[in-house]
């Protein structure tokens, strides 16, 4: 009996650990946009942000997001990675999804442990900006049995205008 | 000793786990700079029904359209921008909103021209309709109005101060979900720009201003698709809606717009007569925000 105990035990301390290994519900907006205002300097002042959120599934998603350029003006884009899960990809490219010719001008990948701050000025007009997030599946992501989503995140966008 | 050693393996898991939570609380601590459980349970319940909050559509500040303007050559016509109004006149949070925007515009216009004792006064009336609408601590928390007053004979500082006021206001709207009002504030703060925009290109009939109204027009499908997705927060959204689409509507039956590729990187060049027309339409919907 102390035996099977023991097993029961050991068994939900490993899987405590693991769920708390992937665990990334951390998302205080302000937090995470306040740690972009280092990278906002002069002669950049804010424009815009945006927070994406993130809830890995059974299958890869993709998010884009659209922003809007003017000619003639130069931005930096800041994107906070803290607190998104590991293996979310993010692309930007001068079209939308829906074009097959487009070009990728930046990329950044949340998996990257050592860097999560990235930052990127634009170096060409565009009269828009397309910025994609590649989210990966997660196969055991809910439990089987359950509908719960267990591994979540979000990942913040700061731009800033000269 | 077979007990023992499982013993031993529970501990050692035990111990894992532990550390593990440790070092996701590091990397909280980390990447938030703030400390610990509260923050935890904060964060996970915003994340728990913040999904749909996300935005495909990112709307540019006040500050940029103006920048934008006044780098394309608009100078300060005076006369031009929303009479200056006590924020009690205001009796809506729509018209409080939708004002707050085209106070910021006016404001903005005016530190980016010089205009500082009109930007005091601009100020201070978004201040007021802030109170109103329930965020007047944004201006509080961070001594805006002292800073700005110490900053007056800088336009670059004031202009940083203004960019600093509208992430803070962006980062209230957002916690609090109400971002709608942000996105009410923009329309006005838009209209009032292109209004600007249009009466000092009727005087000056500069080229550069022209291309410029037309680059703004980009963003107008973006706004009202950002209605439409608050609709239900505010009962006057779907009429504001009806007038930023009849402008968009005008807009898209001219010639240059229908022929115009839409890979090109260059701006649409409006003749002079449909920069007027425009102008008058979005004069006539100026007109209703700042009578309300």
């Amino acid at each position: 009996m102390k035996k099977h105990n023991l097993f029961v035990f050991l068994f939900v301390a490993m899987l405590a650990s693991s769920a708390m290994a992937q665990s990334y519900e951390y998302c205080d907006t302000k937090t995470l946009k306040d740690s972009c205002k280092d990278y906002l300097n002069k002669p950049y002042k804010y424009d815009a942000a945006n927070i994406i959120l993130v809830t890995l599934g059974r299958k890869p998603q993709m998010k884009e997001v659209e922003l809007p350029m003017f000619m003639g003006e130069t931005y930096r884009l800041i994107f906070n990675t803290y607190a998104l899960p590991p293996g979310v990809e993010i692309h930007v490219y001068n079209k939308d999804a829906d074009h097959d010719n487009r070009k990728e001008l930046f990329s950044c990948n949340s998996s990257d442990a050592s860097k999560k701050m990235f930052m990127w000025d634009t170096d060409h007009f565009h009269s828009k900006l397309y910025v994609d997030y590649v989210i990966p599946a997660n196969h055991d992501n809910p439990p089987a049995g359950t509908d719960a989503p267990l591994i979540q995140g979000c990942g913040v966008l700061v731009i800033g205008f000269k | 000793m077979r007990i023992n050693y499982l013993k031993s393996i529970v501990c050692v898991s035990a111990l894992a786990s532990v550390a593990l939570l440790s070092c996701h609380g590091n990397n909280s601590n980390s990447a938030n700079g703030q400390n610990g459980a509260d923050t935890l349970t904060k964060a996970t319940a915003k994340v728990a029904d913040a999904d749909q909050d996300s935005e495909t559509y990112l709307l540019p500040s006040p500050l940029q359209i103006a920048s934008i303007f006044k780098n394309s050559g608009l100078t300060y016509m005076p006369g031009v921008t929303a009479p200056f109004k006590d924020a009690a006149a205001f009796s809506s949070q729509f018209d409080r909103a939708l004002n707050m925007g085209v106070y910021s515009a006016d404001l903005s216009y005016c530190i980016l021209n010089k205009q500082t004792d009109d930007a005091v006064k601009y100020l201070n009336i978004v201040k007021g309709l802030s109170d109103k609408l329930g965020f007047g601590s944004v201006f509080e928390s961070n001594a805006f109005l002292t800073r700005f007053q110490s900053n007056m004979n800088s336009t670059d500082s004031l202009a940083s101060l203004i960019a600093e006021l509208q992430m803070e206001t962006d980062t209230y709207l957002e916690n609090n979900k109400e971002k709608y009002i942000g996105v009410i504030a923009f329309a006005g703060a838009w209209v009032e720009s292109m209004n600007t925009g249009n009466a000092v290109y009727e005087k000056q009939k500069s080229t550069g201003v022209s291309s410029r109204i037309s680059e703004q027009m980009n963003i107008l499908e973006g706004l009202v698709k950002l209605l439409n997705k608050y609709q239900a927060s505010d009962k006057n959204i779907a009429g504001l809606m009806a007038q930023l689409k009849d402008i968009k509507t005008t807009y898209s039956g001219f010639d240059e717009v229908k022929s115009y590729n839409p890979d090109s990187e260059q701006p649409i060049s409006l003749t002079p007569d449909h920069v007027t027309e425009l102008g008058k339409a979005i004069q006539t919907l100026r007109s209703k925000f700042i009578a309300s």
